[in-house]
């Protein structure tokens, strides 16, 4: 049960933190995930929380190389901003941010928590992965940043080190004529997804140059999945519903689907196509507005 | 509809909504005590074991904790629900702690510390050594010869009595040779229906706190929906005078039948009470409230013998209820699925055998509905699919067999009895179709991915649960009156509110009745001490008993009222009215004296003080109606429904406050749609209950809820409710999933006879079709 609340004003400050007080420190962006930690004991020698609110990591930032968000922006200020919600390329970042529905989570909820939670039943997790982000960290012996997909290890876990916080989610500029999308199947709107799929796709003379087809939640394996053999049916061949519809059949088929509560592995590979190929479409509709 | 009505048949907001609004009003977790004491239960582990050994001693010792109770330091007579009904008739088979666990939760010892965090610690300094016995999650296997026996005995009467097969009770009841009736019909349909178990899903988590006085008595504050019950409960369990609580009533956040009666909780605190002469609070987490109570699942067998033109010969029901691992309701909710089922619709000859059976999982309790969802499920999914094999339009079909004005009806048992005043059932069901152009319904898009329906149920509930003849049943309720100097009206009634708004419309009552305002009445603290007995707020009674109580000791105030305004005014009482806080001379409106002046006159001239008393039974239960209209999607790619449109209708009678009738609808129909589509308590293969939080329980939030609803009510009016009015609470909700599942099955062609109807069964049963 945390006892200690901190709220600290630099960044290495809460390095400092972190690296004395180890697993029993935390750092917190909104809090929305922490009565869900407690009550499943995860919290429990956990002694300090840090606030990094006063840290000035709230914002959205673009130069040449891409966005750069940080850690403290909420996701109603992500949604609003024109950076994000102007380019068809971050159009998965936009669907995620409005799929998750409650308002109050919305304007609470950081950026960097949804990543740093390591939950692959979450919306940002795939939709990040599509987006090719980077997630940059500072520790007490610097900082380093590392390729989103090598950033979730595991259930709960993260490649976050002793003294490690995330401050910042750079998004690569992508490309002009990249279009991305994310599509995921839910119980209720407080649910983790049942199936999440996020995808992005560059086309060059309508040809699709790149793509990836990444599954969020409902896969064994508990991080985000892309799927490469369908990526790869993919890859040069002309966008058409035909490709896509392939590219979809192929993914499902070669995922292993998670068997539990929610659902069956076997309904899960179903719905699979039916997501990939929506989010697929979408990415193509939008990368052909995409102008870069 | 009744005519001149001034504070009757008004939205008004309610009573307590500020305080609600601001967070001001008292819940039960809300109280304090200096020095008060937290209580937390030990649970078994295990579905079905018996305690070898258990020792508490290391918790005794520890710092801070003031009592340690085991099954070794409570009664040792089995007890069972017996302040409603004749005692000689309960099933006596718990305690409150038990020495063999028959569910995983099940309450093995408790413990009173300063605070919930040395609870826990002495909780795990418990040992016990368990003895596992063989377990049985489901009734099938329960009622096979051999299957472990969840309960060797249980005491009735005085009479040790061995359940077999674990059947813990059984109702039957016949009318005609429905064999007969069979041999007689022209079109026989035969179907069995599964429902599933929501929880309940109050949004307070359940609290009692018990505090010793002074003077050597015990109050207490709970979420109960009754403080007669929880006072006769807690007093007789624990060997007290019924003098020795004060139980009192407080507001409940959500109640939906789950704090219908006092189970173990309340007497387990008052017995850590007694013990440390401290006050004590026993909060149930939200975990310990899904494993609690639940919706009584039940599979229901349904025959029905037609003539080809409809009309409804035979109807034969075999209804098995799971109860768990303890009778807390479930011969009665057995009993009254006799009423649930006999009411629907006429025919010749009808049967019903109900049976309720026991296994190791937690012990459902009263949800809304009180067994009439289940009946509903299997009887309108039935009527729906009659209609079609018949070719006969559903509406008509319902037309044509109805109970109405006139006839006989069933409630909660064989033996309560009335016949139908107002009924407005036809006038729903023309309505409803008309709202939804019911006409046109196969004209909504029904191809392709997203495929639309449009289907509908009919339902109904009691008013209460007095018949004609004596029901067996208490059903008694009571209100004290007092007007108030300043022309207010002081308003003590029982009656609990869980949210509904049941104080306001009482309120309201007692308003029109005495010529003031909604908002010149107080509605006082009630407690045992103070307040007339009144059962408990269940059966839809709250406006019908609870209201006709309101009403006549308003008019008992009245009639002092009256004379001493009479006296004042020289005329005679019966020329006299009552409008505006003012005593009118009918015919003379320039004659009048305000209720104030009346009220201080009888003061300084020792006639005396203006107060009412009742204490009433109804002689009848005046069923309220319902229809829903639903209109549905179904991606036929994912499998996931949609409801997209609901047209509710209700004959309430008068409504005393339209907008909380309103309200009832709407609750009602998202409770319906997640029974219908998602709400379910589950269990692993050990018995332990695996969505005990909302990330896993799955319920509508407010962004599920259908955007279009639209509400209507039959103009209607029942002689024997107050003002005309009837009960709405449960019939809100019976035929919700009915109407959904039959929506889907006109979207897709796909009959589900199931609960929940989740998206995968709705795709599995799509591809299996195709
Ligand atoms: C009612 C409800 C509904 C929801 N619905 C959805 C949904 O539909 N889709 C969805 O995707 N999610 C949903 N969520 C989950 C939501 O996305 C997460 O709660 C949120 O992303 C967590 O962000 P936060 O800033 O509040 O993190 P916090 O709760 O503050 O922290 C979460 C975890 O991340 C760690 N952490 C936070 N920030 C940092 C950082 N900068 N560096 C290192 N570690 C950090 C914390 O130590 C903690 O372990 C829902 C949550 C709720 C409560």
């Amino acid at each position: 049960m945390p006892e200690d609340y901190i709220k600290a004003s630099t960044s290495n400050e809460v390095t400092a933190l972190l690296r004395r007080h180890g697993e029993k420190a935390r750092v917190i962006g909104g809090g929305t995930m922490l009565y869900e930690l407690e009550s499943r004991g995860l919290l429990s020698g956990v002694t300090t929380l840090i606030d990094i609110s006063k840290l000035g990591l709230d914002y959205v930032k673009e130069d040449s190389s891409g966005l750069r968000i940080g850690a403290s922006t909420t996701f109603t200020d992500a949604l609003r901003s024109k950076q994000i919600n102007s380019r068809p390329a971050f159009g998965a970042l936009v669907d995620a941010l409005s799929a998750i529905r409650p308002v109050q989570v919305r304007n609470m909820a950081t950026l960097g928590g949804a990543i740093s939670s390591g939950l692959p039943g979450l919306d940002l997790p795939p939709a990040s992965v599509a987006v090719r982000a980077k997630i940059a960290l500072a520790g007490s012996r610097g900082r380093r940043t590392l390729d989103v997909e090598d950033f979730f290890l595991g259930f709960l876990e993260t490649a976050l080190k002793r003294g490690e916080f995330l401050m910042e989610v750079r998004v690569p500029r992508p490309p002009a004529h990249t279009g991305s999308a994310f599509q995921k199947l839910e119980t209720n709107s407080v649910d983790w997804a049942i199936l999440s799929v996020a995808t992005s796709v560059t086309l060059k003379n309508d040809k699709v140059s790149n793509v990836r087809i990444v599954f969020g939640g409902g896969v064994v394996g508990a991080v985000p999945m892309r799927a490469t053999e369908a990526e790869e049916a993919v890859v040069d061949a002309a966008a058409t519903e035909d490709v896509i519809g392939r590219a979809a059949e192929e993914a499902s088929r070669s995922t292993e689907f998670a068997d539990d509560e929610r659902a069956s592995a076997d309904y899960r590979r179903q719905v699979a196509r039916v997501l990939v190929r929506e989010s697929l479409a979408n990415s193509v509709e939008r990368a052909r507005r995409d102008k870069g | 509809m009744e005519k001149g009505l001034s504070v009757v048949g008004k939205d008004v907001p309610k009573i307590e909504a500020v305080g609600k609004a601001t967070g001001t009003l008292r819940y039960t977790s809300d109280i304090f005590f200096p020095n008060m004491l937290y209580a937390k239960i030990l649970r078994s582990p295990y579905a079905h074991a018996r305690v070898k050994r258990i020792d508490t001693s290391k918790a005794q010792k520890l710092q801070g904790v003031k009592s340690v109770l085991t099954f070794k330091d409570v009664p040792q007579e089995p007890y069972g629900l017996d302040d409603l009904g004749d005692p000689a008739n309960a099933i006596r088979d718990k305690h409150i702690l038990e020495e063999t666990a028959r569910y995983v939760g099940d309450r093995i010892a408790v413990v009173a510390a300063n605070d919930i965090e040395t609870c826990q610690k002495a909780l795990e300094m418990i040992d016990v050594e368990y003895e596992e016995l063989p377990a049985v999650f489901e009734v099938g296997e329960a009622l096979k010869s051999g299957a472990p026996r969840v309960h060797d005995y249980y005491v009735m009467g005085g009479r040790r009595i061995e359940p077999r097969n674990n059947i813990a009770t059984v109702t039957t009841h016949g009318e005609g040779d429905v064999e007969k009736g069979f041999r007689d019909s022209e079109y026989i349909f035969e179907g069995e229906y599964r429902t599933s178990s929501p929880q309940q899903v109050p949004l307070e988590r359940t609290v009692v706190v018990c505090r010793p006085e002074a003077d050597g008595r015990l109050s207490v504050w709970s979420t109960n929906q009754s403080i007669h019950g929880l006072r006769y409960t807690i007093c007789n369990l624990l060997g007290l005078p019924f003098s020795k609580v004060r139980a009192n009533r407080i507001f409940i956040g959500g109640a939906f039948g789950s704090y219908i009666h006092t189970r173990f909780d309340e007497p387990m605190c008052a017995l850590l009470a007694l013990k440390t002469r401290l006050p004590v609070k026993l909060q149930l987490s939200r975990a310990e409230v899904f494993t609690s109570a639940r919706r009584y699942p039940a599979i229901l067998k349904v025959k029905m013998g037609f003539k080809r033109d409809g009309t409804l010969v035979s109807q034969k029901y075999d209804v098995t209820y799971d109860i768990g691992g303890y009778d807390v309701l479930g011969a009665w909710v057995v009993s009254a699925t006799t009423g649930w089922t006999y009411s629907m619709y006429r025919s010749l000859h009808f049967s019903y055998e109900g049976r309720g059976v026991y296994t190791t999982t937690p012990p459902p309790c009263a949800f809304r509905g009180f067994g009439n969802p289940q009946a509903n499920f299997a009887i309108e999914s039935a009527m729906d699919q009659v209609a079609e094999e018949l070719g006969v339009d559903p509406i008509d079909l319902r037309l044509k067999n109805y109970r109405r004005k006139g006839d006989l009806v069933l409630a909660q048992g064989p033996q309560v009895k009335h016949y139908i005043e107002s009924c407005e059932v036809e006038y729903l069901l023309r309505k409803g179709a008309e709202i939804i152009g019911w006409a046109g319904r196969d004209g909504v898009k029904r191809a392709g991915k997203i495929r639309r329906g449009i289907g509908m149920a009919r339902g109904w509930h009691a008013s209460s649960c007095s018949g004609f003849e004596p029901s067996g049943i208490a059903d008694t309720g009571g209100a004290f009156i007092k007007v108030n100097d300043d022309s207010t009206v002081s308003l003590v009634t029982a009656l609990a509110d869980a949210g509904q708004g049941e104080l306001t419309a009482l309120a309201q009552i007692a308003a029109e009745t005495l010529g003031v305002g909604v908002d010149d009445v107080i509605v006082s603290d009630a407690d045992t001490d103070n307040a007339p007995y009144d059962a408990v707020t269940h059966a839809s009674r709250g406006i019908y008993v609870g209201g006709g109580a309101v009403k006549l000791a308003a008019e008992d105030a009245k009639k002092s009222l009256l004379d001493w305004a009479g006296k004042i005014l020289e005329a005679s009482p019966e020329d006299l009215e009552l409008k505006d806080r003012r005593v009118f001379v009918k015919g003379a409106p320039s004659k009048s004296v305000s209720i104030a002046q009346v009220a201080a006159s009888a003061r300084i001239n020792n006639w005396g003080t203006i107060v009412g008393k009742s204490s009433y039974a109804a002689s009848g239960f005046a069923p309220h109606f319902t229809v829903k209209f639903i209109e549905v999607e179904v991606n036929t790619e994912t499998g996931q429904v949609r409801v997209v449109r609901a047209i509710c209708g209700a004959d309430v009678g008068q409504p005393i406050s339209p907008m909380g009738v309103e309200g009832q609808l709407h609750g009602g129909l998202a409770q319906g749609i997640g029974f219908a589509l998602m709400e379910n308590v589950s269990f692993d293969d050990s018995g332990n209950t695996t969505n005990t939080d909302f990330l896993n329980y799955k319920l509508l939030t407010a962004m599920e809820v259908p955007e279009k609803v639209e509400v209507f009510l039959a103009p209607s009016r029942e002689s024997t409710g107050p003002f005309g009015a009837k009960g709405i609470g449960e019939s809100a909700l019976n035929d919700v999933a009915t109407a959904v599942v039959n929506a889907i099955a006109h979207a897709t062609g796909v009959r589900f006879r199931e609960l929940p109807v989740t998206a995968e069964k709705v795709l599995k049963a799509l591809r299996e079709r195709a």
